[in-house]
């Protein structure tokens, strides 16, 4: 029970975040705002938490807490100032609104029945994500011992976002629990769905929109993959948080909206080191898309300027940690400098084939072959204003992933595909049914 | 509402889609069930488990030497390892490293394990019911 205090601490924390930052004359409905706050939420509990590993060199629990608190305080004053519509006012929600929560939570059953079978997650949970957390939470000032070349099998290099997310929920009960990991996968996989039914709602309010959701949810290897407490699902959350910002950016010219897309790539960047890149792409294209599209190239460098400093706090954690944390990854070799580049071929055609293979594999229930049918179907209204920037921003992806699979010679490649492709394809659903969806709109 | 609208490319994508859900979720829900029905069977252990006992005994160490004959290169023994290191963090277990305080003999074969804490002359802190070494080097 006490686990109930952390949660509702981040969710109001977040959803003051998405109103402060967002006028109330083009603020979302009610139940995205809840749903984006959720996840917005996490990450600012999670960086909050952060600075006592900069301030005392250690996780303590009473700062975290204290810091949590205080902010919320904050960010209620200021809410205040900016219009605050409370959760539960009259006339907030909708019938839609309240169907779809319904819905979505039947629908989350199987993923918390899988969770339950593997209370210690999948393979990466124990050997990287949780296994972070407890050297955070239980390590004092040995935290840094997670970066130790003696644990170079559990991903030293990778940043920590997801750790810090459980970090925060342990702080209130004093040890490191696997319930709360397992309920975070499982709470993190709601977020998603949620975001993608009310931020497709919100775009266009048809109760059909019900369907982006319940379709990832339908995939058993997605229910799988979302409950293994892997950072995956993360990455997937915050490009579609990205998306959705850049997309109600269009539609309703409020600078506020990139300032969101601004915070929610920053957060991307800190969960895992495909998330960097992801957060790296995004940022390059979306930020030259609007610059290129602005009426004053001076103004609108001059905007951006403004909006990267407020969007700071969220890349912070991933500057310190690259430039002062993170060690040399331990599992690369450089193809390109090695003497004998007669490897990098047949990497490249490997890496290929297994991605053909990937998209077509039963094990997706022809959801590739699907959403290329309604995207293909839906022919130049996928690629209108605002949509283009998705699967330029996917392709890049793609081909840096497949580049990193060439070069990088440290793992045989077939082992390597065939371990990690699946789950950089499972990042990309929540953004690929947003496309289709908004594509068919 | 006319033929042509309800017939749009939308509402065809939706109805395939709609199909995929309800195809998913009934696929997905007996794959669930067989898996329930497995775990009865076959119940649910987590092999970082076995080396619980040795947490309370690590006294502040930073690392633990973990020797082992197992051949690390196959996913099951890759896994073991992973679980101890999960279950024993903060410590970290140094592969196949004797040069540690504190060490744990994992040994598929009891007198390998025996034979290299003599040849280390090891003390002995602990046995576990299946077979894992505890021991400290003397004077280290």
């Amino acid at each position: 029970m006490i686990y109930i205090l952390p949660w509702l601490i981040s969710i109001l924390e977040g959803f003051l975040v998405l109103t402060v930052l967002i006028p109330k004359a083009v603020r979302p409905r009610m139940a995205l705002l809840i749903f984006w706050g959720s996840l917005v939420g996490m990450a600012t509990t999670a960086l909050l938490t952060f600075t006592s590993l900069i301030l005392f060199n250690k996780i303590v629990p009473a700062y975290a807490i204290g810091i949590n608190i205080a902010a919320l305080t904050g960010l209620f004053l200021l809410a205040k100032k900016n219009d605050l519509v409370l959760p539960f006012t009259k006339g907030s929600w909708d019938r839609i609104d309240l169907i779809g929560v319904h819905v979505l939570i039947l629908f989350l059953i199987p993923v918390i029945l899988h969770a339950l079978l593997y209370p210690q997650g999948g393979w990466d949970a124990w050997s990287c994500w949780n296994l972070k957390a407890k050297f955070l939470f239980l390590g004092d000032e040995g935290w840094r011992g997670m970066l130790d070349p003696a644990l170079w099998r559990s991903n030293t290099a990778y940043p920590f976002l997801l750790p810090l997310i459980n970090v925060w929920y342990w702080c209130f009960g004093g040890e490191p629990v696997s319930t709360v990991t397992l309920a975070t996968s499982c709470r993190i996989t709601l977020v998603m769905a949620g975001i993608l039914f009310f931020g497709l709602k919100e775009l266009n309010n048809k109760i059909s929109m019900l369907l982006a959701p319940l379709w990832a949810l339908s995939i058993m290897f997605v229910v799988k993959l979302a409950s293994s407490q892997y950072s995956d699902l993360l990455v997937g959350v915050w490009l579609l948080s990205a998306l959705l910002s850049y997309k109600l950016f269009i539609e309703r010219r409020s600078s506020a909206f990139l300032a969101v897309m601004l915070l929610s790539l920053g957060f991307m960047s800190f969960t895992k080191s495909e998330g960097l890149v992801l957060a790296m792409i995004s940022l390059a294209v979306l930020g030259m898309t609007i610059l290129l599209s602005a009426e004053s190239r001076e103004k609108a460098l001059a905007a951006w300027k403004s909006l990267l400093l407020t969007s700071m706090p969220a890349f912070l954690p991933t500057i310190i940690f690259q430039l002062c944390w993170a060690p040399n990854s331990h599992t690369f070799i450089n193809g390109l400098t090695a003497a004998d580049h007669s490897a990098l071929i047949p990497r490249l055609q490997s890496s290929l084939v297994f991605l053909a293979i990937e998209l077509i594999s039963p094990k997706w229930n022809a959801f590739w072959v699907i959403a290329a049918g309604g995207i293909i179907l839906a022919g130049a209204k996928s690629f209108r204003r605002g949509l283009w920037v998705i699967p330029v921003i996917l392709i890049a992806y793609i081909i840096s992933v497949i580049g990193v699979y060439t070069i990088n010679t440290f793992f045989p490649i077939i082992w390597w595909v065939s371990n990690t492709l699946n789950r950089i394809l499972f990042a990309l659903i929540p953004a690929v049914i947003f496309w289709a969806f908004t594509a068919l709109l | 509402m006319k033929f042509e609208n309800w017939l749009s490319r939308r509402n065809f994508m939706l109805a395939i889609i709609a199909a995929a859900v309800l195809y998913g979720t009934g696929c997905g829900l007996i794959e669930l069930c067989s898996m329930y029905a497995q775990r009865q069977t076959h119940p649910f252990f987590f092999e970082g488990d076995l080396f619980a006992g040795v947490k309370g005994a690590t006294g502040g160490e930073k690392y633990l030497g973990y020797m082992t004959d197992r051949d690390i290169n196959i996913d099951k023994i890759a896994m073991r390892f992973t679980q101890a290191q999960f279950a024993l963090a903060p410590v970290i277990l140094d592969f196949n490293n004797s040069n540690h305080r504190l060490l744990i003999l994992d040994f598929q074969d009891l007198k390998q394990a025996v034979a290299l804490a003599q040849k280390l002359q090891l003390k002995l802190l602990k046995r576990s019911p299946q077979g894992l070494l505890f021991a400290e080097r003397p004077g280290s």
